[in-house]
């Protein structure tokens, strides 16, 4: 009985291991939708010329629990969000606020050019996280799983 | 309040009852020393929030020296034209703001309409210089005709300022050059009355031309003090309208100080 209880303890900490690497796929969840959004503000503007909120607003329904949508709006709206960007790093953080700062405050050209050359460094943070995400989430979990076992030997 | 004139360095003020009133930040003053001066950052953020922060949406008003929001607030702008090939592109550095709020009274076009439309509708110009009432009345007129008529009016409203008025017999054009949407609306929307804004140049004073020879009636307005500042303008096309309304530049906005017969008679 106790072996099995024993047992238990890798398990905990490869769960451990996985809830650590979370911010990693918050990550990599976020900048997905990032480069989404940005691809459709560019095809809004350039053909239907709606406006940000609209646009916004009228996609609630479809993306729901989207974390850009809120941050989105949170800069629209008051020019700063509250939504908890922890798993961000702070140059990613400036990027974003860089990209709203100046979201909307052009015409339709300017508006394009100035989206056109964040696109570099835009996808550069989105492959950063598809990367890291990859590579750190499963190294996180076999590592936890590896701590637990080494508890388990010892214990035994 | 009427109008609200932001210039970038100079104190806010506003238009209230016709007389010109300062604005604090306790409210409207009559003291310029309380008034609130305009920044550049003030501007900008007037912008944004007129624009809804979507600037692009509204570049091609902007180009023509106006914007106009949701409801229908009109906001003429000032600043720096950005040219291209002899053509604008676009205006920055926006340094003066004229918001226009738009007026609904109730029944200010009732004596016109008594004088003018009881029996049938006549091919009417109202005449009067900037903030007289034109378009408040147009308005109000449009309501009454959908309600007591059963005709199809289509208003071609160039600014967006009409975008309170609707009715089960009215259709609407925005942001449409007037010829463009009198030539496409008339074969496509087949009206019996159009009511548009602000006669301004010899293609406007064509399209009313077009509507008025195609047997459909149109009720306009057109920038002026008299039927002689209207005889005088270069693009003035006489016989298009068979009766003409001058309101008073001097007495309160809406008052009517003449209506005249297509040969300029006054009846």
């Amino acid at each position: 009985m106790k072996i099995f209880v024993l047992m238990l303890i890798p398990l905990f900490t490869a769960l451990i291991g996985f809830v650590s690497s979370m911010k990693y796929s918050d990550a990599r969840d976020f900048w997905e939708r990032f480069e989404f959004w940005h691809k459709k503000i560019k095809s809004e503007i350039t053909f239907s010329q709606r406006s940000l909120l609209e646009i916004f607003n009228g996609s609630e329904d479809l993306y729901k629990n989207d974390k850009f949508l809120s941050v989105a709006k949170d800069y629209l709206q008051k020019g700063k969000t509250d939504e908890n960007l922890n798993f961000l790093s702070k140059n990613e953080k400036e990027f974003i606020y860089k990209y709203f700062q100046n979201l909307g405050t052009m015409d339709r050209d300017s508006q394009l050019n100035y989206l056109n050359s964040l696109e570099t460094e835009l996808n550069k943070y989105v492959s950063d996280a598809g990367q890291k995400d990859k590579k750190y989430r499963p190294l996180f979990v076999k590592m936890g799983f590896l701590l637990g076992l080494v508890v388990f030997i010892m214990i035994i | 309040m009427s109008e609200i004139r932001l210039r970038q360095g100079f104190a806010v003020f506003g238009i209230f009852g016709g007389e010109k009133v300062y604005l604090s930040e306790s409210g409207p003053t009559l003291n310029k020393g309380d008034a609130i001066i305009c920044s550049g950052q003030d501007i900008l953020r007037c912008m944004e929030f007129a624009t809804e922060k979507s600037l692009y949406a509204f570049n091609d008003r902007l180009k023509r020296g106006f914007l106009t929001t949701k409801d229908g607030v009109r906001i003429g702008v000032a600043g720096d034209c950005v040219f291209e090939d002899d053509r604008i592109v676009t205006v920055k550095n926006i340094s003066s703001l004229n918001i226009r709020i738009p007026h609904e009274i109730k029944d200010c076009s009732q004596k016109i309409y008594n004088k003018l439309f009881l029996r049938e509708v006549f091919n009417t110009l109202i005449i009067a210089p900037p903030s007289k009432g034109k378009t408040t009345i147009l308005k109000d007129l449009a309501r009454k005709l959908n309600d007591y008529l059963n005709s199809s009016i289509l208003i071609i409203d160039e600014r967006g300022e009409f975008s309170t008025v609707c009715g089960e017999n009215i259709d609407v054009v925005k942001f449409s050059n007037k010829l463009y949407a009198l030539e496409y609306s008339i074969r496509s929307m087949s009206p019996q009355i159009v009511i548009t804004d602000e006669l301004q140049s010899c293609n406007d004073w064509q399209s009313a031309k077009i509507a008025a020879f195609s047997g459909v009636k149109i009720i306009a307005s057109c920038h002026g003090k008299s039927i002689e500042d209207l005889r005088n303008k270069d693009y003035f096309i006489k016989n298009v309208f068979e009766r003409y309304i001058v309101l008073d530049a001097e007495k309160s906005a809406g008052t009517v100080k003449g209506f005249y017969d297509g040969d300029f008679n006054e009846i």
